[in-house]
This record gives C-alpha cells, sequence and structure tokens, in this order.
C-alpha cells in the first residue's frame, strides 16, 4: 500500500507533511503539471488539497456498514429489499459488473470481495392511500425513493483496503472537478480572444477608413455617423475584454491565475460536496415513513451531493459463489426472444 | 460522454497497461476500452470516460499524444462524440 492510499486511511497521519506533500504532487499531476514550475506552489496549493484530503478522508469513513450483497440475503436486508427490485436483479447486476469480475478473475483473488455500491437515487411526490386518525385516506401525497443504475467501480480485499480506495476515488474526483473548471477557464480565454482579434480588426479598420476620407473629403464624411464616440465604445470594449482575460490568467501571469483556480475550486468544494449517512424509514414499497412510525424499516446509505452528481453509495462484501460468470447469458437471451 | 482515439499501440498491449498509462498522465478511470484492431500495423483502441466531458478531454489528449511506449508512438486524439441513430 502507497503512502498515497494511506491518506484516506481511518487517521489522519501524524505530521502529515510527507503525505500532504505526496497528495500535492498527484494534484499537480492530474490537475496540470506545469503548475509545478510556479513560484512558492506547494505553501500557495497546501490549504486546497488539505480541504479535498479532509473531504476524501470523511467522505470513506462514511462507508462503516457493510452489507452482504447477495441474491440469498435479499428478503433480509432491509437496504437490499429497498434498492433492488427483486433477487434476481441483485445477481444480474453482479453479473454485469465489470470490475468485480476482474477482480474475482484475478489470480490470489480471495473468495470475497468488498466493494462501493453506487445507486442513483431520486425522491418523487405520488398519491396513495394512508391512514389519517382513524380513517383510511386515498389521494394522500407520500414520497417514495428509488434506487437505479447500480455500478460497482471499487473493489478491494477487505473493508480498511475499500475505503481507502473510495478515498482516493473521492480525491481523484475532485481533481476531476478542478481539471473541469480549467478546461472552462480555458474555453472562455479562447472566446476572448477571438473577440479581442475580431474587434482589433475593426478598430484598424475604422483607423483606416477615418484616413481615407479625410484624405479624400477633407475630414468631411458620413455626418450621422460619429467615428470618434465609435472608436471610444470600441476602445472602452477592448479594454474590458483585456481586463477579463487577465482574469482568466493570460500571458506570463497564466500559471499564477491558474494555481488560484485549482486552489479556489478545491477550497470551494467543501461548500459544493455533502457526504453524508442518511437514514430513511421505508415501507416494502419504498414510501416514505415518518421515523416516530412503527411500520416499514429503516435503511441507511451515504448520500452524496456534488455539483453534478446526486447519489447514493453502501459499503457491500460479495462472495465469489453469487457472483455469476460473465459474458452472454443465452438463457437470458432466449428469454428475450 | 466522451472518448479517446489511441492508434499505433503494441499489438500485445493489455487493458490494464492502457489504464495504467492514462492513469499516469492524469486522466480519470475510463469506463470502457473497444478495441480497433484494423489490419493490424498500426492496433488502435477507443477508450470511452462516460462522466468526462469533451473539453476536459481535450485538455488532457496532449498529454499521452506522442508518448513513446515499447517502441510505438502513440497518437491520441479526442473522437467525436457519436452521431444519433437515424430514425
Amino acid at each position: 500500500m502507497g503512502l498515497f492510499d494511506r491518506l484516506f486511511g481511518r487517521q489522519p497521519a501524524a505530521g502529515g507533511d510527507p503525505l500532504l506533500d505526496k497528495a500535492l504532487d498527484r494534484t499537480v499531476e492530474v490537475v496540470e503539471p506545469k503548475l509545478a514550475l510556479a513560484r512558492d506552489w506547494r505553501r500557495r496549493l497546501a490549504p486546497g488539497v488539505s480541504a479535498a484530503i479532509e473531504i476524501a478522508r470523511a467522505g470513506a469513513q462514511c462507508l462503516q456498514q457493510v452489507h452482504d450483497l447477495s441474491a440469498a440475503n435479499w428478503s433480509t436486508d432491509p437496504l437490499l429489499r429497498a434498492a433492488f427490485a427483486n433477487s434476481d436483479s441483485v445477481t444480474q447486476v453482479l453479473g454485469r459488473m465489470r470490475e468485480l469480475q476482474r477482480y474475482l478473475g484475478a489470480p490470489g483473488a480471495g473468495n470475497e470481495a468488498y466493494a462501493v455500491l453506487g445507486m442513483s437515487v431520486e425522491t418523487r411526490k405520488v398519491l396513495g392511500a394512508a391512514l389519517v386518525g382513524e380513517q383510511v385516506r386515498s389521494e394522500v401525497e407520500r414520497t417514495q425513493v428509488n434506487f437505479g443504475d447500480h455500478r460497482i467501480r471499487i473493489v478491494a480485499a477487505g473493508a480498511e483496503q475499500m475505503r481507502q480506495a473510495a478515498g482516493v476515488r473521492i480525491f481523484n474526483e475532485l481533481l476531476l472537478g478542478v481539471t473541469r473548471e480549467l478546461a472552462k477557464a480555458d474555453e472562455r480565454r479562447k472566446e476572448l480572444n477571438i473577440e479581442r482579434s475580431m474587434l482589433q480588426a475593426r478598430l484598424r479598420m475604422l483607423e483606416h477608413n477615418e484616413r481615407a476620407l479625410s484624405e479624400e473629403f477633407g475630414g468631411k464624411g458620413d455626418d450621422d455617423a460619429d467615428p470618434l464616440a465609435e472608436r471610444a465604445e470600441m476602445q472602452r470594449r477592448l479594454d474590458e475584454l483585456n481586463a477579463a482575460m487577465a482574469a482568466y490568467g493570460g500571458g506570463t501571469e497564466g500559471l499564477d491565475r491558474q494555481l488560484e483556480i485549482v486552489r479556489d475550486a478545491l477550497l470551494s468544494a467543501r461548500e459544493l460536496v455533502r457526504i453524508e449517512t442518511r437514514t430513511l424509514r421505508v415501507d416494502a414499497m419504498n414510501t416514505v415513513l415518518e421515523e416516530a412510525q412503527s411500520a416499514g424499516q429503516t435503511i441507511g446509505f451515504v448520500h452524496v451531493q456534488a455539483p453534478r452528481i446526486t447519489r447514493a453509495f453502501a459499503a457491500v462484501r460479495v462472495q465469489r459463489a453469487d457472483v455469476p460468470a460473465g459474458g452472454l447469458s443465452i438463457a437470458a437471451v432466449e428469454r428475450t426472444l | 460522454m466522451a472518448s479517446l482515439w489511441l492508434t499505433n499501440l503494441p499489438a500485445d498491449v493489455t487493458d490494464d497497461e492502457i489504464t495504467g498509462w492514462l492513469e499516469k498522465y492524469g486522466f480519470p478511470r475510463c469506463d470502457e476500452i473497444m478495441r480497433v484492431p484494423g489490419d493490424g500495423s498500426r492496433p488502435g483502441a477507443v477508450i470511452t470516460f462516460a462522466d468526462v466531458e469533451e473539453e476536459v478531454l481535450r485538455r488532457l489528449q496532449p498529454r499521452i499524444d506522442g508518448v513513446f511506449v515499447r517502441n510505438k508512438t502513440i497518437h491520441a486524439q479526442v473522437a467525436p462524440p457519436p452521431r444519433p441513430e437515424p430514425h
């Protein structure tokens, strides 16, 4: 296990410096290797990277409860019952997970694997029957929770390795978000550059036309147009564009500005990314019930809300015997035909 | 979703090796690797990233384009998005 992997273990590393250094190195490697040429880049990036490490570590540690993911366990585990339509769909999902198949197919792999099961999660309002006081009323607004799009991307030999891998994955996703910010800044800078070039060309044409008119008509051109006002307006717009380009880091200040974008994007993740354990009380139809109600069962999962994703995650343990062989299922194809 | 088109790969390269190179150069984890052997002289692969936009891939692409691996210079291009199915 590498130093970088140990970043996301149960406890923050004592002293921390070599580990933070490793995370800083990985950040510039992924986001923009040229940032390592900027003056004092480690000190300037450290607050952002430390914030990202904390998010990743806290997020990984949310994956404490491990569910046995198998068709046999579907009826007894409330979360599996809520997340899968029936026991067969558990087997189907396990058969589709290539990361899991690859892990279990590797030489030396054990008979069980720990994995992070990711699912889309959405709540919607439905009308249904409910007991209000002593009366059963129809068309009462209820909330239903639905899980779908099951995916397994993180597989490991043990629970702690799985949490470390989840931490690394969260950290990498945060870095991907930063790369997105830099890509957006690149696009905006390109647009501004094109707009500036066009404006400069128009300004040159205007100056050229003014000279030509004054030479031919002794300074008397079209009375309606005010070339001076037009030029002043263009110059003002040009100054605005130059200022906007400076904000996106043009010329020699580019690296410094990019460094600030990276640091700010990582720091803003503290407000934008929310990873928390959520519990819901649901009945057999996945209708959300009040906590105080005795009916239904409580399910717990890790809820991740970020600018681009809202998903539920759960730590699962999978036995080799429960994973069907990958590839084409002839029986399933026959049923479909 | 965006795809990266790699050509001139070593003929015996494995998916794990490709994934390893990409991660080394800062690419996110890919979701699918589709091999395009062609006539065998310049084997290729289309690497699909489900949660990555084309602009992000364009930013990362120069890092792997022209990389020399096992006596081969790999070429990388961001593949255009798939055309919608004709109705």
